[in-house]
């Protein structure tokens, strides 16, 4: 039993869009029969919700690249599935 | 008979409990496991206090700068409204909202399988502040009760349904795509940005092939930007108003910020800790709302996608922002700049009766994105001369709706207001009197 990933998804105040990426990301995960914590946040309290991967829009990326030292995912389409499996997976499946 | 009686009086009193029921709910729907179920309700309900609090903190970090207000443009003690009394009719009416939330909600989910007006209104914060308004506004035209919850959802379903179909071909030249449009209270502005971009400006030259330097990232981390430009708005106004004016006001409210105690009143500490503590209540309020919203919003959503499967969602305005984020800047700072002079031009000549305070949320979050559509439609200089109509008509839109909702919300609009919900509030009062 590999350990619960920790997922976060990150947006400036970390109500509204992060919450829509992380309902395509548990859509993703559930389609591949991953088990995972998807929790939504802000920038501000990002580096210290310990996470093991950070998911987050362009305009934010470098901002959080710098603060953190667990992976950071730039997604563009926060509505894609498709878009999210093809850059999130191979992280994931490298780190379960 | 008594268990209903005991629920009706008891748990549908206490918005948290209350909107815990919704997000209970909202869980079994969804058919989550008993410990998914037993965590997202206490987390909703825990979301709920939390969301309060923050209200509180902020509500103590720009009262002082209320008062200072008053004393600068020397209103009138009949134009000075309770600052804290938004929070209290918050308290009296959470549960009122909460269930004018979920049948707007229903009414928006009919129209979309019925209509060919598809639009999903999922952004779970603006549903809740609006809904808020809207029962502000029915308090306000003497309603109560059952009149009140029917007025208010109709008002709110109105809101939710109409607005982000107006959006939603801007949406489609902004993003390139017709898989969403915008729930938010920033519509006004981006209907703003868009004609004016239109009318005045040139598409070609675009926001996005400037370079901006990089030291200006931090203004996209909103929550400490704000708490900056409170600090710099207290430092001003406490020159403004003179060392005995501002010992008086901002030295008599030491205990509501921060501060330990007996400590001595100068201006800039204070400012600081007002201006922090300021940013300290936002991310409080912020956690609540996102606890609060985690559960209910997917909840919501898997409903819609089970009814409507061609329906497209009403997001949150930040949807946009990856697609001109320079435009996002242009449009904060100089709206931001705009809207200042303002309230100091109108306020020195007398006009303004209310007390008005920098809309700095509000700049960030309703006038900013209308920059990124003014791009869409009129580049540069849409997006720059936008900004500048926007950040003067904002302060128009505040000072029309605070005695709109003197009695109930004007603290809320005094605060967060400018956008849509001062739209709202003003027209709802409109509506309120011919009733």
């Amino acid at each position: 039993m590999a350990k619960r990933l920790k997922l976060l998804t990150v947006c400036g105040f970390g109500v509204g869009t992060s919450l829509i990426l992380k309902m395509t990301i548990e859509k993703v995960l559930k389609g591949n029969g991953i088990d995972a914590e998807v929790t939504n946040g802000d920038v501000t309290t990002a580096s210290g919700a310990g996470a093991d991967v950070i998911f987050t829009s362009n305009e934010l990326y470098s901002q959080l690249k710098g603060n953190v030292s667990v992976p950071v995912i730039q997604i563009d389409n926060f509505m894609s599935s498709d878009e999210i499996s093809e850059k999130a997976l191979p992280v994931i499946n490298k780190l379960i | 008979m008594s268990v209903i009686n005991y629920v009706t009086t008891n748990i549908f009193k206490q918005p948290s409990l209350f909107l815990g029921l919704v997000a209970f709910i909202g869980l079994l729907v969804q058919r989550k496991s008993i410990g998914d179920v037993i965590k997202g309700t206490f987390k909703t309900i825990i979301g709920v206090i939390i969301l309060f609090k923050g209200v509180n903190i902020i509500s103590t970090a720009v009262s002082p700068l209320s008062s200072a207000f008053s004393t600068l443009y020397k209103l009138p003690e009949a134009n000075q409204f309770n600052p804290t009394g938004w929070l209290d009719f918050l308290g009296n009416y959470g549960t009122t909202i909460g269930i004018v939330i979920v049948s707007a909600f229903a009414i928006n989910l009919v129209v979309a399988r019925f209509t060919p007006i598809k639009n999903i209104f999922l952004t779970g914060h603006i549903l809740f502040w609006m809904s808020y308004i809207c029962v502000a506004v029915g308090v306000e035209a003497g309603l109560d009760g059952t009149a009140l919850t029917i007025f208010a959802t109709i008002f709110l379903a109105l809101y939710i349904i109409i607005v982000p179909a107006l959006l939603r071909p801007f949406v489609q030249k902004v993003t390139g795509t017709d898989s969403f449009t915008i729930g938010h209270s920033a519509s006004v502005f981006c209907l703003i940005g868009a004609g004016v971009g239109k009318l005045v400006g040139n598409k070609e030259k675009s926001t996005e092939d400037m370079n901006i330097p990089k030291s200006f990232e931090f203004f996209r981390d909103t929550t400490i930007a704000t708490s900056l430009i409170v600090f710099a708005v207290y430092i001003v106004v406490g020159l403004v108003i003179g060392n005995a004016s501002s010992t008086e006001i901002f030295g008599g409210a030491l205990g509501g910020i921060n501060t330990i105690p007996g400590m001595q009143y100068d201006l800039f500490t204070f400012s600081l800790m007002a201006g922090l503590t300021f940013g300290a209540g936002l991310t409080v309020l912020l956690t609540g709302v996102r606890l609060m919203l985690g559960e209910i919003i997917p909840a919501f959503k898997g409903i819609s996608d089970k009814i409507i499967p061609n329906a497209i969602p009403a997001l949150d305005i930040p949807m946009v922002f990856s697609f001109a984020p320079n435009a996002l800047l242009i449009g904060f700072v100089v709206s931001m700049i705009t809207s200042i002079l303002t309230i100091v031009l109108l306020a020195s000549t007398g006009m303004l009766a209310y007390a008005v305070i920098p809309l700095v949320v509000a700049c960030f979050f309703d006038v900013a994105p209308g920059a990124i559509f003014a791009n869409a439609t009129g580049g540069r200089r849409g997006a720059i001369i936008a900004s500048i109509v926007s950040g003067i008509l904002i302060v128009f839109f505040v000072a029309i709706s605070i005695p709109a909702v003197f009695n109930t919300a004007a603290g809320f609009n005094q605060l967060f207001g400018g956008n849509d919900f001062s739209i709202w509030s003003s027209l709802g009062s409109l509506i309120g009197k011919i009733f």
